[in-house]
């Protein structure tokens, strides 16, 4: 694994929610220390939730690999806990609670003059079947709404070794983008970047939607529709910079139910797509 | 009048009298009848039942065949339409005269197929359709194959075919034969998830270079679903070749597994208020040949050409 590789960790933003995957300690220490000295350098706060590896191993870990652990835990910079001892302090993931807790953990982080916010999570405890995490592909979308609001950003860690790829793949599915284990060239950038306002509602997509990140964009597709119903204002949807390859977006696009989106910068090629996938058997006893 | 249920005939004539003498009675009684008309049929056939109907050729939809029998899918959507048209205009049923344009041999089982999915796909719909089928210029094998194809068979007398196979017979005994590919592909990847798809897509664009963005587009969206169906229902290595001539990608994708155990997959509507089963027929009305091989593994493979 080369120094390319690590490097795309630097084209990460603000916004973004990033599914990692790892498949040595020295990869996840390689990959976060970059992501940490980008961090630093921009004046963000870091907290680096760790699990397989105990809190002094990691600060060790990044030492060796350049980062002034020291000096930017000292100034209040950077934080690193062990996940034990920090959101699974009860023992079991609370993932209604979540979206909260990094509301709450980015409003400090704003109050105290950060540019930004920045969460590493080593999620290998979800690999040992703790009581709630059943749920953490539906959390990991749902926690897509703090993130999309543009000041913080995560960086999900996924261990190869102790996730099958059937595990995975709810999981992928639920962030915006992935960086896979197929994923070697230079020039890589997330996939896709979900950006939200509230008022008035409007998400804006930028990148391609397929069947990696789809259930990301339909939990964001969701709350926004909730947002927007509870504002009675129309959701927004910016789709100028975005494309989609994905029938099951397109079909949740045009016939969720009662709710409609507003669709900004539609491109043809969506529009032609809506019509087709709109179209329904309308004559009596017909199959369905 | 009213009716439930598909009637589907195959009108094998051999001139213009004898498709005349079968078609213009039809014609003529479903007006009596109230019933919707619809004739796609090639433009001479056209002008001798117009000629022949005179002011009451004005109550007759009348479609260009070249233009309706371009996607096998794509036409059944079409006449989705049609039935739905004529119900909401109050019409107990619809008279259609279908002129297949078989076109080139290579496309001849495609089109056989879609004769055949018809039973399956309208089975419960008030239509009657007429499927005229020229003698002098089709060859033998299509003309057989319509008698495996329509229940009823007009030659010119009416009779119920004795060598009708049920749809679900009668397709996995005729699949369709794959796009042709020119020699070695382009681009042979493996594809292991759902994370690959970006790069797969870059491939794609890299090997459709020079291409315009609408057939460029529908080009990525097919790529990108049948890898994520092989992805998701195949089984053991699963593969992505691409092929290009001078104005045609073909894409496919195989893997180890049995295949679709539905032979309609695709060719119907998308399921109403489901979210999946969209995928293949959403393929199927955007590329130009589709068809899926099982004969070792499973191969799906399209072809989109540009205009």
């Amino acid at each position: 694994m080369g120094r390319e590789v690590t490097a795309m960790v630097e084209t990460l933003q603000p916004g973004d929610h990033v599914c990692w995957t790892i498949g040595t300690d020295d990869e996840q220490l390689r990959v976060t220390a970059r992501f940490i000295t980008d961090g630093l350098a921009r004046r963000h706060r870091i907290v680096y939730f760790t699990h397989s590896l105990l809190p002094q191993a990691v600060a060790a870990g990044l030492d060796a690999r350049g980062v002034p652990v020291a000096e930017a835990v000292a100034a209040g910079q950077l934080r690193i806990t062990s996940s034990s001892g920090g959101y699974l302090a009860t023992g079991r993931f609370d993932a209604a609670a979540m979206p909260a807790a990094w509301a709450a953990e980015q409003a400090v982080a704003r109050a105290a003059g950060w540019a930004g916010l920045r969460a590493i999570g080593d999620m290998a405890w979800a690999a040992s079947r703790l009581p709630g995490s059943e749920d953490l592909a539906g959390y990991e979308a749902r926690v897509n709404r703090v993130f999309a609001e543009g000041y913080a950003m995560a960086l999900c860690l996924y261990d190869r070794r102790l996730f099958t790829a059937a595990e995975l793949a709810p999981i992928t599915a639920a962030h915006p983008c992935t960086k896979g284990p197929g994923t070697h060239e230079a020039g890589w950038e997330p996939g896709l970047r979900m950006r939200f306002a509230a008022t008035p509602p409007r998400l804006t997509l930028r990148g391609e939607i397929d069947a990696s990140n789809r259930h990301a964009v339909a939990a964001m597709l969701d709350t926004l529709a909730d947002e927007a119903a509870a504002a009675g204002t129309t959701a927004e949807v910016d789709v100028s910079e975005a494309a989609v390859y994905d029938v099951a977006t397109i079909t949740r696009l045009v016939r969720d139910g009662r709710r409609t989106y507003r669709l900004i910068g539609e491109s043809p090629q969506l529009t032609k797509l809506i019509r087709l996938l709109a179209v329904r058997p309308a004559y009596a006893g017909g199959p369905a | 009048m009213t009716t439930t249920g598909l009637c589907h005939e195959a009108l094998l004539y051999d001139s213009d009298t004898a498709y005349c003498d079968a078609v213009l009675p039809f014609l003529r009684d479903g007006l009596a009848d109230g019933d919707a008309l619809v004739a796609a049929v090639p433009g001479d056939n056209m002008a001798l039942l117009r000629d022949a109907l005179g002011a009451d050729a004005a109550d007759v939809t009348f479609i260009d065949r070249d233009e309706w029998y371009r996607r096998p899918a794509v036409t059944i959507a079409g006449w989705r339409e049609q039935l739905a048209h004529a119900q909401a205009r109050g019409h107990g049923r619809a008279r259609i005269v279908g002129e297949v344009a078989f076109g080139h041999a290579d496309r001849h089982v495609a089109w056989t197929r879609y004769e055949s999915v018809v039973n399956a796909l309208f089975a419960d719909a008030p239509a009657w359709i007429i499927c005229p089928y020229d003698l002098r210029t089709l060859p033998g094998q299509v003309v057989a194959d319509a008698h495996r194809t329509h229940p009823v068979i007009r030659d010119p007398h009416r009779r119920d075919s004795s060598r009708y196979r049920p749809p679900a017979a009668l397709l996995p005994e005729l699949p369709e034969p794959l796009p042709p590919v020119p020699g070695a592909p382009l681009a042979d990847l493996p594809l292991h998830d759902v994370t690959e798809l970006g790069a797969v897509r870059r491939t794609v664009r890299a090997i459709a270079s020079g291409w315009p963005d609408d057939p460029l587009d529908d080009l990525l969206l097919v790529t990108t679903e049948i890898a994520v169906n092989g992805l998701r229902h195949g089984s053991g290595d699963r593969r992505l070749r691409l092929w290009r001539t001078a104005d045609t990608v073909i894409c496919e994708v195989s893997d180890d597994g049995p295949g679709p155990r539905d032979p309609l997959v695709g060719y119907g509507p998308p399921p109403d208020g489901s979210p999946g089963g969209r995928g293949l027929w959403l393929v199927r009305q955007l590329c130009d040949a589709m068809a899926i091989s099982t004969t070792t593994g499973t191969r799906v493979r399209i072809s989109v050409t540009a205009p």
